[in-house]
């Protein structure tokens, strides 16, 4: 997917002046954050499931070369295809092959973030196939031709309203049938469409939501049961992976869906959790006769050797986003590329370029928010932080910023200059706003004032007052 | 071999400053100083494993039922299917535990080896976990997958004794068992359900509308 | 024992003001030392002392803020107890000072000496020092904001709470979402200030829906983003520092953003 993050503060502010956006924000909190908190509060330890996450994924990753060879060897025995992938490229090319090599008319799709992230539906156009989304969220924002907004709800920004209308546009051309209204009536006519195209698909494509080294299997993890319908009816059955999905064994999936369910969506288990492993076997009755994993590298071992290895943790759960309040405020759009919030302020730069996503690491107040209900704890402030500083580094930080720094860290380190001048300059400012108490508008503090008054400063530095004090003190003593 | 494969696993050794992988050995010592010995933190409850089976079922917005034999089973279909009114075809998976219902007469019931004729669905499962109250359905010719996807009314048949409490003692069980694991081992816990409009739930997206578990007490 | 017992000599605690409390609101540097001695001990204000360094490091520049968190270890070294009226800067020092300074290992162990002696006042108050203060009188119903790094860097949560509730008369209440940013994040609020201004707007929607008339916060930075933006609302709801309550200094004080009518 082209990234648009450079386009960061222009598509902020239009969202922040859209109402239909703003209208359907509102429900990420109610939606997402209570339901969680509930479950959390349930748990005899949830903070020390956290641990054991964090712990099991630092393995894992500490051994991938291991893990994933074990895995390869596995989904080899039970019959399945492996995979490599190093770039998006080496991705749509691997699935645009075995499409064509399965005489493939059409796709459906369950929900891959890894999909998105390498284009997975612009290659598959490009070879002429049909591709239907089959997520309910995915497939209204395919009819909208827009990327998600979020990684667990991809449509959370749009209205009921806004989806009426698109199906009656999509759905109702040259019929008589009436704009529907509600979400049965919605969710009914998706079913009914869709239901078409799995049982005519020749591929079904999704994603992972882990894969056990152990059994060679994947978890595919759903609550609508698109995911099962994708991957038991075509002939084919594609998944694409990171190759940081791996976990060691099905007592490991155990903890990550636990951690998963709840951190993402606020439930103990979606509906439907499932574990695939490999094609139909020689008597099944049904489920795909080819089973195909694709690796995903596309920069992934970039980030194994630094710091950035702990964002490698990361299980795509939404919970960051959920409770950030910049995402609350703008949705996902303004990031601008696959991954929106807080993991996804970490990851664009990365997979896009720091120079391309200069926003992104500075759009935060480093609040810790993310970091708190992260379920495998990643710091991901602190990384923002250390993207911040790689920007510094590369002189990607503004001219103005570097410069007033520098100035100001020259005052800093020297306290006597910073007091007289201090003292000096607040004196001045306290005078001047002492009667009204604060400033509607102050000159180079435009960007304050804007929306806030500035408190004016009492009558002197506190370190003038002070010594004024101790001097007064020791008079009297 | 692919280059792409070599070139993938010898960033992730050069990252780690190896040159081959590590062995099984290592590999064992380092996971029991990462994870330790104990077990993983789960949820826990103060009522029967049974008990809270049910309650999660119920919390998942399925339902179930118990029968002290598998024969009496056939009427708990009949019942739920009346109560739904849902017909009165049924497609029965062809697992041969299923043999020992006693269907009644004004059933009709077929075996079916997919899901794509069926409006409702009678499968087995090997487990319910009682943790989530998920049902564990084993894919292959006795219980085809889809079978529990495309109806919208899935009942599912589940000895009361093969509750078990976590998942941990779920796959203890099935590494034992010849031909675990399947192509598709389902965990299915309530019915369909979607909340991509507006974040209101709304049950049946896909898969099933509704989900009924049958409990049996003496599951032969 | 039938004589009362006289309490132990208490060290020497350095106040560490805060650039902003020094620059904006000295009443609170005041206040701060006014509580610190009440509670038996005895402060020095480094004259040495600026600022943590944070806009610095937030902003990427490592090398200027490891200058000047050598700085601050410096002028902090010979004190049993650092004590910091803003959970902002006290957690930039206990937090981060020592990753800053990592790959030097002898100002990193000089850091994380410091870290250890270094507290947020309330949680001084209430986890060191231990005392009863005096009661003061506030008859005000009131709603509490908890900053960021305050809550998720020290944990920050009851103890600011427990001290208020030892204030007569004052009655709290809380707001939604207290757990959620004001959005003020340092340069973050110059940088994006629409975004900021809505996140200041939902907090300030969130206070007055308490009906209190007051908001006590730790933070200089918080209590100015969010005073800035009740008064440009013309909501009339008071802004102090925390300190400034415990010190029953508030009632002769403005508040916040108010104009001195002496
Ligand atoms: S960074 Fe953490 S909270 Fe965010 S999606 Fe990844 S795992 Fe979930």
């Amino acid at each position: 997917m082209e990234s648009r993050a450079h386009l960061f503060k222009p598509a902020a502010r239009e969202a922040l002046h859209n109402p239909d956006l703003q209208q359907a924000l509102t429900r990420v909190q109610a939606g997402f954050v209570g339901k969680r908190r509930t479950l959390v509060n349930k748990f005899p330890d949830f903070e020390g499931l956290r641990d054991r996450g964090q712990a099991m994924k630092d393995h894992t990753l500490a051994h991938l070369d291991y893990y994933l060879e074990q895995f390869e060897a596995k989904v080899h025995e039970a019959g399945g295809h492996v995979h490599w992938a190093e770039t998006a490229e080496d991705a749509q090319r691997i699935v645009a092959d075995i499409c064509r090599q399965a005489d493939a008319r059409m796709v459906t799709k369950g929900k891959t973030m890894a999909g998105e992230e390498v284009g997975i539906n612009e290659a598959l156009d490009a070879a002429g196939l049909e591709t239907v989304e089959t997520d309910l969220g995915e497939y209204i924002i395919q009819l909208a031709k827009e990327p998600p907004s979020h990684i667990i709800a991809p449509a959370i920004h749009k209205t009921r309203q806004q989806i009426c209308d698109l199906f009656d546009e999509h759905h109702h051309q040259g019929t008589f049938k009436e704009k529907l209204r509600e979400v049965p009536d919605l969710v009914n006519e998706a079913r009914g469409i869709l239901r078409g195209k799995f049982l005519n698909a020749d591929v079904g494509i999704t994603g992972a939501n882990c894969l056990v080294a152990e059994t060679g299997s994947m978890f595919l993890v759903t609550n609508e049961g698109n995911g099962d319908l994708t991957h038991s009816l075509p002939r084919v059955h594609v998944a694409i992976a990171g190759i940081e999905k791996l976990v060691p064994t099905l007592d490991d999936a155990s903890t990550l869906i636990r951690l998963l369910a709840r951190s993402a969506t606020g439930q103990e288990m979606t509906a439907y959790t499932t574990m695939v492993t490999g094609p139909r076997r020689g008597d099944d009755t049904d489920g795909p006769e080819e089973f195909h994993i694709v690796l995903l590298d596309h920069g992934r071992t970039n980030m194994m050797s630094g710091r950035f290895r702990e964002m490698l943790r990361c299980i795509r759960c939404g919970a960051c986003m959920n409770h950030c309040p910049v995402y609350a405020s703008i949705g996902g759009h303004a990031y601008g590329w696959v991954y929106p919030g807080p993991m996804g302020s970490v990851l664009t730069p990365i997979f896009v370029g720091l120079d391309k996503t200069k926003d992104l690491p500075n759009a935060c107040t480093l609040n810790g928010r993310c970091q708190s209900v992260c379920p495998v704890r990643i710091p991901l402030p602190d990384l923002l932080r250390d993207l911040r500083e790689a920007q510094f580094d590369q002189h990607l930080t503004p001219g103005t910023t570097r410069h007033g720094l520098a100035v100001w860290a020259w005052f800093a380190r020297r306290p006597r200059v910073y007091n007289a001048l201090s003292r000096l300059g607040i004196g001045l400012l306290g005078r001047l706003g002492r009667r009204r108490g604060r400033f509607r508008r102050l000159p180079l503090a435009g960007a304050w004032t804007a929306g806030r008054d500035f408190p004016a400063p009492q009558r002197t530095t506190f370190q003038a007052a002070w010594r004024q004090h101790l001097s007064r003190r020791q008079t009297h003593e | 071999m692919s280059d792409a494969r070599t070139r993938i696993l010898g960033k992730v050794r050069a990252a780690m400053g190896r040159e081959t992988t590590p062995t099984p050995a290592d590999v064992q010592a380092a996971r029991a100083g990462a994870l330790g010995k104990g077990t993983p933190q789960r949820p826990v409850w103060e009522e029967s494993d049974l008990a809270r089976f049910c309650r999660c079922i119920d919390d998942a917005a399925g339902t179930w039922v118990t029968v002290p034999t598998l024969a009496e089973a056939g009427t708990a279909v009949a019942d739920y299917l009346a109560e739904r009114e849902a017909g009165t075809t049924v497609h029965r998976a062809p697992d041969p535990r299923l043999d020992h219902v006693a269907w009644p007469g004004h059933l009709a019931v077929e075996r079916a080896t997919d899901g794509r004729k069926a409006l409702a669905a009678v499968s087995c499962a090997v487990a319910g976990v009682a943790e989530t109250g998920s049902l564990a359905l084993v894919s292959g010719p006795d219980n085809p997958a889809t079978l529990a996807f495309l109806p919208d009314y899935h009942i599912v048949v589940l000895g009361t004794a093969d509750v078990v409490p976590w998942f941990e003692d779920l796959w203890a069980r099935m590494r034992e068992q010849e031909g675990f694991p399947p192509r598709s081992f389902n965990f299915i816990t309530g019915p369909s359900r979607t909340a991509d409009v507006e974040q209101t739930l709304q049950l049946g997206a896909h898969g099933p509308r509704s989900l009924h578990v049958i409990l049996v007490e003496n599951m032969p | 024992m039938s004589q009362a017992s006289s309490p132990a000599p208490r060290p020497t605690v350095a106040l560490f003001v805060t650039c902003l409390v020094d620059l904006f609101r000295p009443s609170v540097g005041f206040a701060t030392a006014q509580l610190l001695e009440q509670a038996g001990y005895s402060v020095d204000v480094p004259e040495a002392q600026t600022c943590c360094g944070q806009p610095a490091y937030n902003s990427g520049d490592r090398a200027h803020a490891k200058q000047i968190a050598k700085q601050v270890i410096a002028t902090f070294r010979e004190y049993a107890h650092v004590v910091v009226p803003s959970g902002s800067c006290a957690g930039t020092i206990t937090a981060h000072y020592p990753d800053l300074l990592r790959d030097e290992p002898d100002w990193a162990q000089a850091a994380r000496d410091l870290a250890d002696r270094t507290w947020e006042l309330t949680r001084f108050l209430v986890e060191v020092a231990q005392v009863d203060l005096p009661t003061v009188d506030h008859k005000t119903t009131t709603t509490y904001h908890d900053s960021c790094s305050g809550l998720r860097e020290l944990g920050i949560r009851s103890q600011p709470r427990q001290l208020l509730g030892r204030v007569n008369g004052l009655q709290l209440r809380e707001m939604a979402d207290t757990d959620v940013c004001c959005g003020f994040g340092g340069t973050f609020c110059v940088k994006y200030p629409d975004i900021s201004e809505r996140l200041v707007s939902n907090k300030v929607d969130n206070i007055a829906a308490t009906g209190a008339d007051m908001v006590v916060a730790g933070d200089l930075g918080c209590l100015f983003n969010i005073a800035g933006r009740l008064h440009r609302l013309e909501k009339p709801v008071r802004a102090y520092h925390v300190a400034e309550i415990l010190a029953g200094t508030a009632r002769s004080e403005p508040a916040i953003g108010e104009g001195d009518r002496s």
